[in-house]
């Protein structure tokens, strides 16, 4: 283990405590009462400087790198924690990275501090993917761009004051970042998850300067916002995983039925190892992505074999647990179908299981 | 701690320049449907040459020929896999399951007796499972009793991998009927050369005889044969198990590695104008293997971590075992289904491969050896679900 790895462990240490504080059962109903916010949470987090971890240095960052947030985004998952974290500090803030000096200097301080947050539109108004044939449109004006048309699924879009856009042009898919008051409209999607808010936003018209071009277009562009927003949902739904591995054991210890914890009986302990074992799978998976995205190498690989077995899991461990829980987990009152339906979402989020495995197939072809 | 990797890096190196000039060259095509007598010689020269460089037993301690650090092991069992060398299976007992009880229950003449033995070629097997003791191992009924300096064996084990070819069998038998299960039970080293003593191949669905019955009658075992003290067998028979887990696996992760290259190969490659790659299912499904390929390599990593960290793995290595034995039959199941139907036409298999052979319908056959065997499955899950989730054990049955 290196030095890097356990500072990452006590990061998690301090990630787990903090949210379990933070995000507790309590707080997640409350801030779904709210329609998915929790201000306050957000508030924490900043004043953590978890939202400074990946922007760098000469912004008032850590400059850290994509392992760094990953016991934060296992965490935030194990809480079913809300917020736009994994959307802003980890996705936006990434795709920044390689936006001009202008942009950089303009957004990533405040975005550092958590005083502003920001978003990414990947998917177009219709169907769910392939992002690369987005329904915004760049057109060239004068010496700078014109965005027409609308994006959904925009993570807490009705937040964000900045907003990164994947479009397409007429020889390929380009990233533009813009502000909040230059989307034309941003309407609430009533998603069945209810633990995080997503948007639909429309832009007619909207023209700004050369600087909001990302330096990366084409195939690259998409592969690499693609894989940072995979990576994100794969930490999630591992958390969630790990979480619901734990809760439905405890379960099974304390829950008696024919004199017996139903926890004994073999078929029911048989759906729990299985759980278990889609859990650790899920580990294993995102943690290579972790390494990859931290080396530079194999991330497209990576990154899709993580968001495939992790948000497959996820998906299986929260029916198992449903099932395991038995008639409490049908109820509103009890917390698991705020799982069941977020770790849904997320295997269908920004590529489902059969989309990443052709980014799969693809890479293997070379 | 960079020394030490460019240490290691140095040895990886030499372990490759060595498998590579050293793997028999066609020894694949040579082992396509060979006879026993082939197989067995095969092995024995192989071994041979494993010994001359130094990796035949890389795990055991220096004294014995081993001496090999961890990370070394790791490196060596990594690079064998990569270059596809062929496994020593056929002293696939004696190296790890025969070594490790000796290492850890055996007096000093014991251990001299057989650990150079072993290295020379000595083949054991292991008699454990009875045909009425196979997941409860426990109630295994085969006796042992006590007559002068030996003990009169009498029962029946069945399972026991390589027996025709063996000279000594691990040998579990009950020395007391009337104590708990657990604590009647004495472990031996047997010679199968003993009177009274027959092995009979099994068929399996494979159409192979890889395992064998083995008959007691009478016969006798001395004494100085017994491992550790009489009663106390359960005891020493968990080491012999836990050779099971662990080390192996990084072969295993290395070979499916090496294997997925032959399932992508088959796919991409065109067949009476045919190129299974161009279909998106199979194409989704090469892609869909290939991840279960990654976090089967992750877990052991993981593995090896933990082997790092606390010189021994707990049942995270029955995690593993039930993955990578399900994920063995997905993969020549994928195997089968690039092939169509023409991969059920019979075609010999190939020996000292393991489980990823390239012969899919044989590798599918082989799996369930792999989902049965070792713990079924099922006995693996309420394990996990027991050690790893802390459920309530099921109720004793008395």
């Amino acid at each position: 283990m290196t030095s890097e790895d356990l500072d990452r462990v006590q990061l998690a240490e301090v990630a787990r405590q903090v949210l379990a504080h933070e995000a507790g059962p309590d707080r997640l109903r409350a801030a779904v009462d709210q329609g998915g916010n929790d201000p306050d949470l957000r508030r924490v987090l900043s004043e953590l400087g978890w939202y400074a971890i990946l922007v760098p240095e000469e912004y008032g960052g850590f400059s850290g790198r994509a392992g760094d947030v990953f016991p934060l985004l296992v965490e935030m998952g194990r809480r079913a924690a809300v917020g736009p974290f994994g959307a802003s500090a980890v996705v936006a803030t990434r795709a920044l990275m390689v936006g001009s000096a202008a942009v950089q200097q303009e957004f990533l301080p405040a975005m550092a501090t958590g005083e502003s947050l920001a978003t990414v539109a990947l998917l177009s108004s219709v169907g769910s993917m392939p992002m690369s044939s987005s329904h915004v449109t760049a057109s060239r004006s004068g010496s700078g761009w014109r965005l027409d048309g609308s994006s959904t699924f925009v993570p807490f879009g009705r937040d964000a004051d900045v907003v990164v856009v994947l479009a397409a042009s007429n020889d390929a898919p380009r990233g533009f970042v813009l502000k909040r008051d230059e989307v034309t409209r941003c309407e609430p999607l009533h998603t069945w998850d209810a633990t995080r808010r997503f948007d639909t936003i429309d832009l007619e018209g909207v023209e700004f300067g050369p600087e909001r071009e990302l330096a990366l277009s084409g195939p690259e562009l998409v592969d690499d916002l693609g894989a940072l927003a995979a990576y994100w949902l794969a930490c999630d739904s591992l958390g969630m995983s790990q979480q619901l591995v734990e809760a439905t054991s405890a379960y099974g210890t304390e829950r008696v039925q024919f004199n017996r914890p139903i926890g004994s009986f073999q078929a029911w302990k048989h759906y729990a190892a299985d759980m278990h074992i889609a859990s650790e799978a899920a580990r294993a998976g995102a943690e290579r992505a972790a390494r990859a995205l931290d080396r530079g190498a194999d991330v497209v690989q990576a990154t899709s074999v993580a968001k495939l077995v992790a948000g497959d899991a996820a998906e299986s461990v929260a029916s198992w647990a449903t099932q395991l829980h038995g008639g409490i987990a049908y109820t509103w009152e009890h917390d698991t179908h705020f799982y069941l339906k977020r770790a849904k979402l997320n295997q269908l989020l920004f590529g489902d299981g059969d989309y990443h495995c052709d980014r799969i197939a693809g890479v293997l072809e070379g | 701690m960079d020394e030490e990797l460019e240490a290691l890096e140095s040895f990886r190196h030499e372990v490759r320049r060595w498998f590579g000039e050293h793997i028999p060259s066609g020894w694949r095509e040579s082992m396509t449907g060979a006879t026993e007598d082939e197989y067995v010689r095969f092995q024995h020269d192989w071994l041979a040459t494993l010994r001359e460089g130094g990796y035949a037993a890389p795990h055991w301690p220096a004294e014995w020929g081993g001496g090999f650090s961890l990370a070394e092991q790791i490196v060596i069992y990594q690079e064998s896999g990569r270059m596809g060398a062929p496994r020593p299976a056929l002293f696939y007992i004696s190296l790890n399951h025969a070594a490790a009880t000796l290492l850890h229950a055996a007096n000093e003449r014991q251990r001299s007796e057989h650990l150079p033995a072993i290295l020379r070629g000595e083949v054991w097997c292991q008699g454990f499972s009875e045909p009425n003791a196979g997941s409860d191992l426990a109630s295994l009924q085969t006796r042992a009793v006590r007559d002068g300096d030996g003990y009169v064996v009498n029962g029946q084990k069945i399972w026991s991998s390589g027996a025709k070819h063996a000279e000594w069998c691990l040998l579990l038998a009950r020395t007391d009927p009337d104590a708990p299960k657990r604590k009647g039970i004495s472990y031996f080293m047997i010679d199968l050369r003993s009177v009274g003593v027959e092995v009979r191949p099994i068929k399996q669905l494979t159409g192979d005889s890889e395992f064998c019955e083995i008959f007691f009658d009478d016969a006798i075992v001395p004494v100085e044969n017994r491992l550790g003290p009489e009663n106390e067998g359960w005891a020493v028979a968990q080491s012999t198990l836990s050779a099971e887990r662990g080390l192996t696996m990084v072969e295993h992760a290395e070979r499916i590695s090496s294997a997925f290259d032959w399932v992508l190969a088959l796919a991409t490659t065109e067949v009476d104008g045919r190129v299974p790659y161009r279909d998106p299912i199979i194409r989704r499904k090469v892609g869909a293997l290939r991840a279960e390929v990654d976090v089967m390599q992750q877990m052991v990593a993981s593995l090896v971590q933990s082997l790092l960290q606390h010189g021994g793995v707990g049942v995270e290595a029955s995690v593993l075992k039930v993955y990578f034995s399900e994920l063995a039959r997905r993969f020549a199941d994928l195997g089968l289904a690039i092939g169509g139907p023409m991969s059920q036409v019979f075609s010999p298999p190939i020996l000292g491969t393991g489980v990823q052979s390239g012969n899919w319908m044989h590798d599918w056959m082989s799996s369930w050896g792999w989902t049965i065997g070792g713990g079924t499955n099922e006995v693996l899950r309420t394990q996990i679900a027991e050690r790893a989730l802390g459920l309530p054990r099921e109720p004793v049955v008395p």
